[in-house]
C-alpha cells in the first residue's frame, strides 16, 4: 500500500510518501501563508515528486504540533511515536531517541520494533528547547548557522546553568560583557542545552544506539556536547528533518 | 455498545449538600452562637469535638474550595503576590491568606461571602514545616490563637517516642484551647467523637478497597466529592452513617457490576491533590480514552488510615483502636489512640519528609493492588512536599513494569496549569501504551 | 591569615581522602546543621556537610525535578551522582526542610552507603516535650551508631565530642567579634571560609588552625576601606565567589559584616552545656539554638535575633539570600523585610542558582550600596 506521512511543525510541514517499506519522496514546505495551504502543498509536492496521484495513497498520517489540522488525515499520533518508529527505520539499532523541537526537546526508549517503551518531555521552560538556541544565536547576533561553526573555535567549557530561560539569558548577557568570545559562548550554549537533553535523557535510562531527528540534530555543535554528557555516541539519520514524517508513513503502513 | 453498564451514583446530591450545609454551618457559626475552629485534617480535627459548640473546619477542604473556584483562587494569589509572597509558595496557603487578606470567601456552590470565616482558634501539623508556617502567617496576620502540633516522623509508624510526644501535644492544645474560647473541654463528647472518626475513617478504607473491582465503580473525580464529610466532620453520627450507607451503594454497584466509566479500558493511579482549578482532565482521560483514575496515595489515605500487612506486605486498613480493644475512657486514653491512629498512612503522613523512603513503595503497592495499568502522577508545583517526592514514585513504579509519566501541575493556580500541554501528553502515554482512542482526533 | 581554611575548603574531598588515610577513620556525610555532629565525633567519625560544587550535573533530573527542587540541594546530590562523595562511608541528615529530606532519601537509595540515618529533628522548636523526643531520637542514634562501628559509645566518648564542638563553636565567635569593630578585621570572605571549612574538617584540628589565627588577629592591619557595612540573611551561604564580588569586585566599598545562615553565625551560636544526661544536653542545644525558617514556630525567634545582631555588627544594610525553590526561607522574607523597613535598613533580595548571573547580581548590589552611601 502506499501511506502518506504528514509532519506539521511551527517552521514547515514534511511529507513523506512510502510504499511498502519504501521512500517514494519527501517534500518539505516552509511555513510561510495559511497553515491549510501548507499542509496541502507539502502533501502535492511529495506526491509529483513520487511520480504518483492523490488517489493512489492508502492511508495518510499526521503528527507534530499541528497534526490535528490536517483535516484529511485518517488518523493522527504524536511526535513521540513517529519519531521513535521513524528513527528505527533509519537506524534500526536505535533504542533511544532525542530529539529538541522549537518547542519541546523529548526522549524516547522504544523497543526494535519502534514501539514506545517510556518517554519524558522537558518542563514547560523554554531554556532546554531549540528555539533557545535561535534566540541565543540572536543575541550574539549571528545567524544559525555561524552559530554551530563558532561552537568548534572554543575548547573552553564555561558553565552557563541556570535553570531557566530567563537566567540563562542573563548568564549569556554578562559573558557577552566579559572576556569570554562568541565561540566559547557558542559552545556554552550547546552544552547547557546539552546538558538539559542529557538530564531528560535520563529518565527514560541510555540504552544504546542513541539517535538524534528533527532539525537540531543538524547542529553538529550540539552532538558534540550532548556525547559528551551522555557519555556515548550520538547516531543521527541521513535526513533528520524528515525522521517524524517517515514514521508516520510507516505506521499508516500499519 | 459501552463496554459496562453505568449509572450515577445515588449518594453524590447528598453529599455535595452535606458539603454546602457544612460551610454554611462553620461561616453562621458566629451568628448561631456557635464557635469556629479551623484545623489541618492531618490530625487536628476530632479534638475540638470536645467543645460543645464547636464547627469544625478542615483547612485543606477549605482551602481547596477556593482553588476549586479559580477566578476566585487567582485574586487570593495576585493579593498574596503583592504583599511580597512569591509565586513559588505553597497554592493552597496563598488561598487562605488571599480570602484572609480580601476578607472574602466562596461557598461550595460558588456563593461569594463577604468575610473570610477567621476561626476562634486555629491548628496545623508539621507535615511538612510549611503546613505550619502557613498557620503562623495566616494567624498572625489575623490575630487569631493558634496551636501548631509538630509531626516528627510519620515512618515508621507505632513509634513510641512520637506517640508521646505527639500525646503530650494534644493534651496541651485541648489546654489551650480551652483558655483561647473560654469554654470548658468535655471529655465524653471528645471520646464520642474520635470514636465515630475511627468508623468513619474505616468505612473509607472499605469503600477504597472496592475500588480495586474491575470495572471500578468510582473514579477518582467523583471520590473528590465524597471526601469533605470525612476530612471536616469525620466526628458526627451522621458522617458515620454517611460513610455506611456509601459503602453500601458502592457494594451494590460492585454486585451488580455498574462501572463509573462505561468504557474503561485503562486503570490509571495517580498521586497527589489533583489540579483542583482543570478538573476537566479527568473527564479528558474518560471520554477519550476510556482511562478511568482508580486511586492515588492521595485519595486512598486521605480519608482512612493504613499500614503494610506484616513488614512492607500489601497496604490493608490500620484496625482502629476500638476493633483493637485499646482503653478508651480518659482523655489521655483516646489522645494517645487517636494519634497512634493517624499517624500510619492517614491523610498526608505518607508525604511527610521522613517518609521519603516509603512513598514511592506505597505507590507502587497501590498500583499494584488496585490494578493499575499505569500511572499518571501529577507533579503538583503547589505543594513542594508532594512533588518532591514525585519523581521517585514514577521510577519505582515504572521500573516495576507499570508504564508510569509525570505531569507537571498547580493545585491551586491556574496560571500555572498548561491545559494544552497535559492533554498532548497523556495522547503520548496512552499512544505508547496502544490504548486505542474511543474519538477520532483531538478535542 | 585565612588562606589556610579557604585551600582546605577548596580541596575538601582530598582533606577528608587523607583524614581517613591519616587515621583510619570513617568519614559520614550530613546534609543539614540539625545533624547530630557531636555524638559522631564521640564515635571516631569525621562528619562532613554534603555541599554542592557550583556545578550543575545531569544525573540529578531522573530524581529531583529541576522545577520544584532547591538549588542547594540539587547541587549537592549532583556532586553526589558525580561521585565526588566517593570516600563517604555513610550518611546521616538531622531532619528540616523538604529538599534536604528528599536529598537524603535519593542518595540512600542510589548511591548506596554502609550506614544511613535519617534523625527525627523536632520540626518546632517551641513544642512543648521537644527536648525530652529528640534525646531520645538521640540514644535511638548512638544505638544505630554503635552497632556499625561495633563498640560502645561512653560518657567519656560524647564528652570529648562536646568538648570539641563547644570549643569550635567558641573560637569561631571570638573570630567573629573581630568583625564588629569599625574596620572589621576579617572580612565577610574569610568568615564564610572559616565557619564553612570547620564544617567539612576534624574540628580538634580546625580549633588548632583558630587558635593560630587568633594569636595573630588582633594586630591584623586592614588595607582597606570597609564601606557598607551588610549582613546576608537566609538560605545556606556557601557562594564563595558572590561574597568575593560584594566585598572586592564592586564599584563602591563593602564589607559583609554578620549572616544570619546555617553556614555562618547561627550554627554557631550557642553551646552545649553540660549535663549529667549528655543527649539531654545535646538535645538542648540544638534545640535552642537560633532557629532555621522551618523550625520558626508557632513563636518568631529569628526577627528578635537578627534585630540583635544588626545592633551589634552595626548593619548598614540587608542581602536577603534566597536560593532558587527555597520555599522555606521565601516564606519568611517577606516579614523580615518589613521588619527591615520598619528599621530603615535598605535590603536586597537575591535569588541564587546553582550558578549564579555574576554580572547583574554585582548591578544590583551595587545599586544598593549607591542608597546606604548616599550617593544618589
Ligand atoms: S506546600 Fe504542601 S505541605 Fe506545604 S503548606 Fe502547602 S499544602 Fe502544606
Ligand atoms: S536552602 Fe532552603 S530549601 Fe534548600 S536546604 Fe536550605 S532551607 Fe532547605
Amino acid at each position: 500500500m502506499i501511506t502518506a506521512g504528514i509532519d506539521v511543525g511551527a517552521s514547515s510541514t514534511k511529507a513523506v510518501i512510502m510504499d511498502g517499506n519504501k521512500i517514494l519522496a519527501k517534500f518539505r514546505q516552509m511555513a510561510e501563508g495559511e497553515e491549510e495551504y501548507v499542509i496541502n502543498a507539502a502533501l502535492h509536492g511529495a506526491i509529483d515528486a513520487a511520480g504518483i496521484k492523490r488517489e493512489d495513497i492508502g492511508k495518510i498520517v499526521a503528527t507534530g504540533a499541528g497534526a490535528k489540522n490536517v483535516d484529511f488525515a485518517d488518523d493522527i499520533v504524536t511526535d513521540i511515536s513517529s519519531g521513535a518508529r521513524g528513527a528505527v527505520y533509519e537506524v534500526p539499532a536505535s533504542r533511544t531517541v532525542v530529539d529538541v523541537g522549537a518547542e519541546q526537546a523529548r526522549a524516547v526508549k522504544c523497543d526494535a520494533t519502534g514501539k514506545l517503551l517510556d518517554f519524558a518531555t522537558n518542563e514547560r521552560c523554554a531554556a532546554g528547547s531549540g528555539a533557545f538556541i535561535e534566540s541565543m544565536a540572536r543575541a550574539l547576533q549571528t545567524d544559525f548557522v555561524t552559530f554551530i561553526d563558532y561552537h568548534f573555535q572554543s575548547d573552553k567549557d564555561i558553565p552557563l546553568n541556570a535553570q531557566c530561560a530567563v537566567f540563562a539569558e542573563s548568564e549569556v548577557v554578562s559573558l557577552i560583557n566579559s572576556t569570554a568570545t562568541t565561540a566559547d559562548i557558542s559552545r556554552a550554549i550547546n552544552n547547557s542545552i546539552a546538558e538539559r537533553t542529557s538530564s531528560m535523557t535520563r529518565r527514560v535510562g541510555i540504552e544504546e544506539t542513541v539517535t538524534a531527528i528533527g532539525g537540531v540534530a543538524l547542529n553538529k555543535g550540539f552532538l558534540d556536547s550532548l556525547q559528551r554528557f551522555l557519555e556515548v555516541k550520538v547516531t543521527v539519520p541521513a535526513d533528520p528533518i524528515f525522521t517524524n514524517a517517515v514514521g508516520a508513513a510507516l505506521i499508516a503502513q500499519g | 455498545m459501552s463496554k459496562y453498564k453505568t449509572e450515577p451514583m445515588k449518594l453524590w446530591k447528598r453529599i455535595k449538600e452535606f458539603k454546602q450545609n457544612h460551610f454554611k454551618e462553620y461561616h453562621e457559626a458566629h451568628k448561631n452562637g456557635r464557635l469556629r475552629f479551623l484545623g489541618a485534617t492531618a490530625l487536628s480535627i476530632s479534638q475540638y469535638t470536645g467543645f460543645e459548640n464547636a464547627v469544625i473546619m478542615g483547612s485543606e477542604p477549605f482551602a481547596a474550595n477556593i482553588a476549586f473556584w479559580k477566578d476566585f483562587g487567582l485574586k487570593c494569589m495576585e493579593e498574596c503576590e503583592r504583599r511580597g509572597m512569591t509565586r513559588e509558595l505553597c497554592g493552597y496557603s496563598k488561598c487562605v491568606w488571599g480570602a484572609q487578606f480580601l476578607n472574602k470567601n466562596i461557598m461550595p456552590d460558588g456563593t461569594m461571602l463577604s468575610e473570610w470565616g477567621k476561626p476562634d482558634f486555629a491548628s496545623s501539623f508539621s507535615l511538612a514545616p510549611c503546613h505550619c508556617k502557613w498557620f503562623q502567617i495566616l494567624c498572625e496576620n489575623s490575630d487569631t490563637p493558634m496551636y501548631l502540633f509538630d509531626l516528627t516522623k510519620a515512618y515508621p509508624y507505632n513509634d513510641e517516642n512520637l506517640i508521646k510526644y505527639m500525646t503530650g501535644q494534644m493534651l496541651d492544645c485541648i489546654e489551650q484551647a480551652e483558655k483561647a474560647v473560654g469554654q470548658p473541654f468535655i471529655d465524653e463528647l471528645f471520646i464520642k467523637g474520635v470514636k465515630n472518626e475511627f468508623k468513619s475513617y474505616r468505612t473509607w478504607c472499605d469503600i477504597m478497597i472496592l475500588n480495586q473491582t474491575i470495572p471500578a465503580p468510582l473514579d477518582e473525580k467523583t471520590i473528590f466529592s465524597f471526601i469533605v464529610p470525612n476530612l471536616t466532620k469525620a466526628y458526627g453520627d451522621d458522617t458515620v452513617a454517611l460513610m455506611q450507607e456509601l459503602k453500601e451503594e458502592v457494594q451494590d454497584r460492585v454486585n451488580r457490576g455498574i462501572a463509573a466509566v462505561a468504557n474503561e479500558q485503562f486503570r490509571i493511579i495517580t498521586d497527589a491533590i489533583p489540579p483542583w482549578p482543570a478538573l476537566e482532565l479527568y473527564r479528558y482521560l474518560e471520554r477519550e480514552y476510556g482511562g478511568v483514575v482508580v486511586g492515588s496515595p492521595y485519595v486512598i489515605c486521605l480519608c482512612g488510615s493504613w499500614k503494610f500487612e506484616n513488614d512492607k506486605g500489601d497496604l490493608i486498613p490500620t484496625p482502629t483502636p476500638v476493633e483493637l480493644g485499646m482503653p478508651l475512657t480518659t482523655r489521655e486514653e483516646v489522645a494517645r489512640a487517636l494519634v497512634w491512629y493517624r499517624s500510619h498512612f492517614s491523610t498526608e503522613t505518607p508525604y511527610n519528609i521522613a517518609c521519603g523512603e516509603v512513598l514511592h513503595e506505597l505507590t507502587l503497592k497501590i498500583a499494584k493492588q488496585w490494578h493499575a495499568d499505569g500511572g499518571m502522577l501529577h507533579q503538583n508545583i503547589g505543594c513542594t512536599m508532594q512533588a518532591l517526592g514525585s519523581m521517585e514514585s514514577r521510577n519505582a513504579v515504572a521500573e516495576a513494569g507499570i508504564p508510569c509519566m509525570n505531569y507537571e501541575g498547580n493545585d491551586a493556580d491556574s496560571r500555572e496549569i498548561d491545559l494544552t500541554n497535559m492533554k498532548r501528553k497523556f495522547d503520548i502515554f496512552f499512544e505508547a501504551n496502544n490504548v486505542k482512542r474511543l474519538t477520532k482526533k483531538a478535542a | 591569615m585565612f588562606e589556610k581554611f579557604s585551600e582546605i575548603l577548596t580541596n575538601r574531598h582530598e582533606y577528608a581522602r587523607d583524614w581517613k588515610k591519616r587515621t583510619g577513620g570513617k568519614v559520614v556525610g550530613f546534609f543539614c546543621s540539625y545533624a547530630p555532629e557531636e555524638p559522631l565525633k564521640a564515635a571516631g567519625i569525621l562528619p562532613v556537610r554534603i555541599i554542592g560544587g557550583h556545578k550543575s550535573s545531569d544525573k540529578v533530573g531522573k530524581y529531583i525535578a529541576p522545577n520544584i527542587g532547591c538549588s542547594f540541594c540539587r547541587d549537592a546530590l549532583g556532586r553526589g551522582l558525580e561521585g565526588d562523595y566517593d570516600y563517604l562511608d555513610g550518611i546521616v541528615q538531622g531532619q528540616t526542610c523538604l529538599h534536604t529530606g528528599e536529598a537524603f532519601w535519593v542518595w540512600q537509595k542510589h548511591l548506596p552507603v554502609k550506614f544511613s540515618y535519617f534523625l527525627a529533628v523536632p520540626h518546632s522548636t517551641q513544642t512543648i516535650g521537644r527536648e525530652e523526643y529528640l534525646a531520645v531520637e538521640y540514644a535511638k542514634f548512638k544505638t544505630a551508631l554503635e552497632k556499625w562501628i561495633g563498640k560502645e559509645i561512653t560518657n567519656e566518648d560524647l564528652d570529648r565530642g562536646i568538648e570539641s564542638y563547644n570549643t569550635n563553636r567558641q573560637l569561631i565567635r571570638q573570630i567573629f567579634e573581630f568583625r564588629q569593630q569599625d574596620n572589621p578585621l576579617v572580612t565577610g570572605s574569610e568568615a564564610l571560609d572559616l565557619a564553612l571549612s570547620g564544617q567539612i574538617m576534624d574540628r580538634d584540628e580546625h580549633n588548632a588552625m583558630m587558635k593560630e589565627v587568633l594569636k595573630k588577629l588582633p594586630d591584623r592591619k586592614m588595607d582597606r576601606d570597609p564601606g557598607t557595612r551588610i549582613m546576608i540573611i537566609g538560605s545556606v551561604n556557601t557562594d564563595r565567589e558572590f561574597m568575593h564580588m560584594v566585598e572586592h569586585e564592586c564599584d563602591l566599598p563593602a564589607t559583609i559584616v554578620i549572616d544570619d545562615t546555617c553556614t555562618g553565625i547561627r550554627y554557631n551560636f550557642n553551646d552545649v552545656n553540660p549535663q549529667e544526661d549528655r543527649l539531654m544536653a545535646i538535645s538542648l542545644r540544638y534545640n535552642h539554638r537560633p532557629p532555621c525558617p522551618n523550625k520558626d514556630w508557632p513563636r518568631r525567634r529569628r526577627i528578635p535575633f537578627i534585630k540583635h545582631l544588626i545592633k551589634t555588627y552595626k548593619v548598614d544594610a540587608v542581602i536577603l539570600f534566597n536560593h532558587k525553590f527555597c520555599q522555606p526561607h521565601q516564606l519568611d522574607n517577606a516579614v523580615i523585610e518589613r521588619e527591615m523597613k520598619a528599621m530603615g535598613i535598605p535590603t536586597l533580595t537575591l535569588e541564587f542558582d546553582i550558578r549564579i548571573p555574576i554580572g547583574q547580581f554585582r548591578t544590583r548590589v551595587e545599586a544598593m550600596l549607591e542608597t546606604t552611601m548616599d550617593i544618589i
